[in-house]
C-alpha cells in the first residue's frame, strides 16, 4: 500500500514542481487549465441551479422532470466515465512507461493492479468533477436540502466512482483477452459496432420521445397533488447511474428512502469492487505480459525476403497513395497515426461523441418537428457545435504534426524536399479530410431537420471557411510552439500553444456561427456580411499559412 | 565539395562553433575528433541543414545549405549519431520513404534495396517495426538509408556506436570504397581507431574552434611524436 501512495505522490508532486518551478509558461498553462474547468463547473452549477429552482415551485410537474434530468446527466456522466476509463484504462494498464521498472521490481501484481486502478480512476473522474458534482450541488442548494444531503450525495458519487472504474476494468480485461483472440479488423469492427450501437441507445434513451413526455406530463392519478415518478424510474431501472440519481433525488424530501438506496448502493458498489479486483488482480500478470508483446511483423507475419515495394498482389508497400516527397510525408503520418493504437482510440471517442450529437440532432428534429421557422439559429449553433469536433480533431491531428515529426524529423529535414510543400501538404491534406468529414456530418442532418437547399448550401460554404481556418490556425501555432522531445498528443495538445489554439479556433468558431446567423438567418439582407466573413477568413488563412511557412524554414531540432 | 565557410553557431548565449573553416575534397575521408562538447555534432547538423547558421555558410558542391538548401541536400548523405526513427515503420518502409525523399526512382527502389540489406544481413528483420530494433539495428538501417540515393557526401556522426564488431569493419569498408570511388566523407567521432587507418586528413574542435587539422604524418611531425597513433596525438593536442 505505502508503494501504492509513494509513486502516486511523486506522480502528483508533478504539480507542485510546476508551480515552484521558474517557468511562468508552465504555470500559466496550469492556471489556465484551473480557471477554464472551474469557469465550466460555475457555469453548469448556475445553469442547473436555475433550472432545480424553477422545477422545485412546479408542485405538480416538478419531482418528475427533476429526476429525470438528473437520471439523464448521470446516464451521460456514466457512459463518459466508462469510455474514457476503457480507453484510457486499456494503456495505463498495459501500455504506461513505467511498467517495466514496476515489473523489475520486487512488488506483486496486485500492487501494480491496484496503483494503475487508482490511476485510471483519477484520470477519467473528469466526467464526474466537470458535470456531476455541478449538477448534484445545484440539486442540493436548488431545493434548500440541509447537511445531510450533502454527506448523502458525497457517498453516493464515491460508490458510483467506485462502480464504475471496477466495471471499466472488468470491460478492459475482457476487450484486452478478446482483442489478443480475435483478428484486429474483427475487433476493430465489433469495438465500431458497440461504440454506434451504445451511442443510438443513450440516445434513444435521453432524447425524449412523445411517450416520455406523456409519461410526465400526462398525470396518472387525478387525485394526487404530485405527479408520478415511477414512470421515469422504469426508463433508467437498468442503468447502473439510476441508484445514484435516485439516491440523490430521494435525499433532497425523504432521507429515510435515502438511507436506504445509500445503504444498498454502497454494499453493491464494494462487492462489485472487490470481484473486479479479485478477477482482475488475477488475469491482470497473465494479460499483462502477453499484452505488452509488440508486433513485431508490420503484418503479423515475417514476409522473409520480399525484395520489392509491391507484394504479389500487385499492391505497393510504400508510399501507396501519394508520390511526390512532400505527399509521402503526410502518408507517413497517416501510416504511423493507424498504427498508433492509443491515439487511434482517442480520435474514436472524439467521433463517438460527434456520433451522439448528430444523433442526438436527428432524433430531436424527427421527434418533435422540424426547425424550419428557427433554421438560421439551429444552423448557426450547429455551425458552432461542430467547430468543436473541428477544434478538436484539429488539436488531436494538425497542431502536433510538426511536433510529432520528434527527433526523428532529421530524415526529413536533411532531405531536398523544400519544407514549406512539407507544410501545404500537411494543410491541405487534413482540412481536405476534416471538411469531408464534417460536411457529411452535416447533410447527415439536414433531412431530419428540414433545411432547405439554400440553407445547406450556405452552411457548407462557411463550413469549408471554418475548416480552413481552423486548421490553418492549427498548424500556424503547432509550427510556431514545436516540442520535438514531446511524442503525447495530449500533453502537446494541452501545452501554451495548444491552450492558444484552442481559445482561437472557437473564438474563430462562434465568429463564424454567428457570421452565419447574420448571413441567413437575419431579414435583412446578408450579402455584406457574407463579404466581411470570406475577406476575414481569407486574411486569417494567409497570415496563418505565411507565418507556419516562414517558420518552419527556420526550425532547428536542438 | 563540402566547404565550411567562417561557420558560427550560437545556442542563445552558447557559442557551440566558432568561426570554422574546413574544405574537403571529392574522394577524401575528413575525420573531426575532439571531447565531447567540442561543437562536432554541431558542425555535422549544421552541415545537414537540421541547425541554421548564426554567421558564415557551408557550401556542398557549390550550393549553399542556407541560400539553396534543397540542392546542397541533393547531395548528401546524413547518418545521426542517435538514429531515431518513426518507431511504429517498418525498416523496409523507412527506406523506401527516404528513397522517396531523395528523388530516387520506384525501380532504382525496388533494385537497390536488396542489394543494401545483403550488407548488413537485414533482410530477416526489414519488414519489423523499428521500434523493436536494437540499437546497433538502427544504425545499420540509418548507415543504408545514406547510401540509398547514390550521395556525393556523407555526413557522418558516430558511425560505429552500438554496431558489433564485424559489422563496424563493414561500415568502415563501405565508407573506405566510397571515397575510393570518389565520394567524400566527413566523419564525428570518438572512435579513434575506427577512422585511423582510412582516415585523409584529421580536424581537431576544443570549444567549437579548429585547433589542429592535417593528415597524420602531418600532425605528427607537429607533434614531434614519430609513429604515434591518432589517440596519442589527440591528447597531446586537447590537453
Amino acid at each position: 500500500m505505502n508503494i501504492i501512495f509513494y509513486i502516486l505522490s511523486q506522480k502528483l508532486s508533478r504539480v507542485g514542481k510546476i508551480l515552484r518551478g521558474k517557468k511562468l509558461a508552465p504555470k500559466i498553462v496550469f492556471a489556465a487549465f484551473v480557471l477554464i474547468f472551474f469557469l465550466i463547473g460555475i457555469a453548469e452549477f448556475f445553469g442547473f441551479l436555475r433550472a432545480f429552482r424553477f422545477l422545485s415551485g412546479q408542485e405538480f410537474f416538478g419531482p418528475p422532470l427533476t429526476l429525470f434530468v438528473l437520471e439523464q446527466f448521470l446516464l451521460f456522466v456514466f457512459v463518459l466515465f466508462i469510455l474514457s476509463a476503457s480507453i484510457s484504462g486499456f494503456f495505463i494498464y498495459f501500455r504506461s512507461s513505467d511498467i517495466p521498472l514496476l515489473l523489475s521490481a520486487p512488488v506483486g501484481a496486485r500492487t501494480i493492479f491496484s496503483l494503475k486502478f487508482a490511476e485510471m480512476t483519477a484520470i477519467s473522474s473528469w466526467p464526474l468533477i466537470l458535470l456531476g458534482i455541478p449538477l448534484v450541488l445545484a440539486i442540493g442548494m436548488g431545493t434548500k436540502a440541509g447537511v445531510p444531503f450533502f454527506i448523502f450525495a458525497f457517498f453516493a458519487l464515491a460508490a458510483f466512482l467506485f462502480f464504475s472504474s471496477a466495471l471499466a476494468s472488468l470491460v478492459i480485461f475482457f476487450a484486452g483477452y478478446f482483442f489478443k483472440c480475435v483478428p484486429k479488423f474483427l475487433s476493430v469492427c465489433a469495438s465500431a459496432a458497440v461504440l454506434l450501437g451504445g451511442g443510438y441507445g443513450l440516445v434513444q434513451v435521453m432524447v425524449p420521445r412523445s411517450a416520455t413526455l406523456s409519461a410526465i406530463f400526462e398525470a396518472a392519478n387525478l387525485e394526487s397533488s404530485v405527479a408520478t415518478t415511477v414512470f421515469i424510474e422504469h426508463m433508467f431501472f437498468w442503468w447502473p447511474s439510476h441508484w445514484v440519481a435516485l439516491l440523490i433525488f430521494s435525499a433532497s424530501f425523504d432521507m429515510e428512502r435515502a438511507f436506504f438506496i445509500l445503504s444498498g448502493l454502497i454494499v453493491f458498489a464494494a462487492v462489485f469492487s472487490m470481484l473486479a479486483f479479485f478477477v482482475g488482480s488475477a488475469a491482470y500478470p497473465f494479460l499483462l505480459l502477453i499484452l505488452r508483446e509488440s508486433i513485431f511483423y508490420a503484418r503479423g507475419r515475417m514476409r522473409g525476403s520480399r525484395d520489392d515495394t509491391r507484394t504479389r498482389a500487385g499492391v505497393r508497400s510504400f508510399p501507396k497513395i501519394f508520390f511526390h516527397p512532400a505527399g509521402a510525408i503526410v502518408e507517413k503520418d497517416i501510416l504511423l497515426f493507424i498504427r498508433n493504437y492509443q491515439e487511434l482510440a482517442k480520435s474514436g471517442f472524439i467521433l463517438f461523441l460527434l456520433f451522439i450529437y448528430l444523433a442526438a440532432i436527428a432524433s430531436t428534429g424527427d421527434r418533435i418537428g422540424r426547425f424550419v421557422e428557427a433554421e438560421g439559429v439551429v444552423l448557426a449553433l450547429h455551425l458552432i457545435a461542430i467547430s468543436y469536433f473541428v477544434t478538436t480533431l484539429s488539436l488531436q491531428f494538425v497542431f502536433p504534426s510538426v511536433s510529432l515529426e520528434g527527433r526523428g524529423s532529421w530524415i526529413v529535414w536533411s532531405s531536398p524536399v523544400n519544407r514549406k510543400y512539407v507544410y501545404i501538404a500537411k494543410y491541405f491534406f487534413w482540412s481536405a479530410l476534416l471538411f469531408f468529414v464534417m460536411e457529411a456530418s452535416m447533410l447527415f442532418t439536414a433531412p431530419f431537420v428540414g433545411l432547405s437547399g439554400f440553407a445547406a448550401g450556405v452552411a457548407s460554404v462557411f463550413l469549408l471557411l471554418l475548416v480552413l481556418i481552423i486548421v490553418s490556425v492549427s498548424l500556424a501555432f503547432g509550427t510556431l510552439f514545436p516540442d520535438f522531445h514531446e511524442s503525447n498528443v495530449d500533453r502537446l495538445a494541452t501545452s501554451a500553444g495548444g491552450l492558444m489554439t484552442t481559445f482561437t479556433s472557437l473564438a474563430l468558431g462562434l465568429f463564424m456561427g454567428i457570421m452565419f446567423f447574420l448571413v441567413a438567418g437575419g431579414s435583412g439582407n446578408g450579402a455584406p456580411w457574407f463579404l466581411f466573413s470570406a475577406v476575414t477568413a481569407i486574411v486569417l488563412i494567409a497570415s496563418s499559412l505565411y507565418a507556419g511557412m516562414k517558420r518552419i524554414q527556420q526550425l532547428e531540432v536542438v | 565539395m563540402l566547404s565550411i565557410k567562417n561557420l558560427t553557431k550560437k545556442f542563445g548565449d552558447a557559442v557551440a562553433v566558432e568561426n570554422l573553416s574546413i574544405d574537403v575534397s571529392p574522394g577524401e575521408i575528413y575525420a573531426l575528433i575532439g571531447p565531447n562538447g567540442s561543437g562536432k555534432t554541431t558542425t555535422i547538423k549544421l552541415a545537414a541543414g537540421l541547425y541554421y547558421p548564426t554567421a558564415g555558410d557551408i557550401f556542398i558542391e557549390n550550393a549553399s545549405i542556407t541560400r539553396d538548401p534543397e540542392k546542397a541536400k541533393r547531395a548528401i548523405g546524413y547518418i545521426p549519431d542517435e538514429p531515431f526513427f518513426y518507431d511504429r515503420m517498418t525498416g523496409r518502409e523507412f527506406l523506401h520513404l527516404v528513397g522517396v525523399l531523395f528523388g530516387v526512382s520506384e525501380a532504382d527502389r525496388n533494385e537497390k534495396i536488396p542489394h543494401l540489406l545483403e550488407i548488413f544481413g537485414l533482410s530477416g528483420i526489414i519488414d519489423g517495426f523499428v521500434e523493436n530494433y536494437s540499437r546497433g539495428n538502427k544504425q545499420k538501417v540509418s548507415i543504408l538509408a545514406a547510401f540509398l540515393h547514390d550521395p556525393k557526401l556523407l555526413l557522418v556522426d558516430e558511425p560505429i556506436v552500438g554496431l558489433d564488431p564485424e559489422s563496424a569493419v563493414r561500415a568502415r569498408q563501405l565508407f573506405s570504397d566510397f571515397a575510393k570511388e570518389g565520394g567524400t566523407v566527413f566523419v564525428c567521432t570518438h572512435t579513434l581507431g575506427f577512422v585511423e587507418d582510412i582516415v585523409s586528413r584529421v580536424g581537431m574542435l576544443k570549444t567549437g574552434k579548429l585547433i589542429k587539422e592535417g593528415t597524420i604524418e602531418e600532425l605528427r611531425q607537429t607533434a614531434g611524436k614519430p609513429g604515434a597513433g591518432l589517440e596519442e596525438l589527440y591528447l597531446h593536442f586537447t590537453k
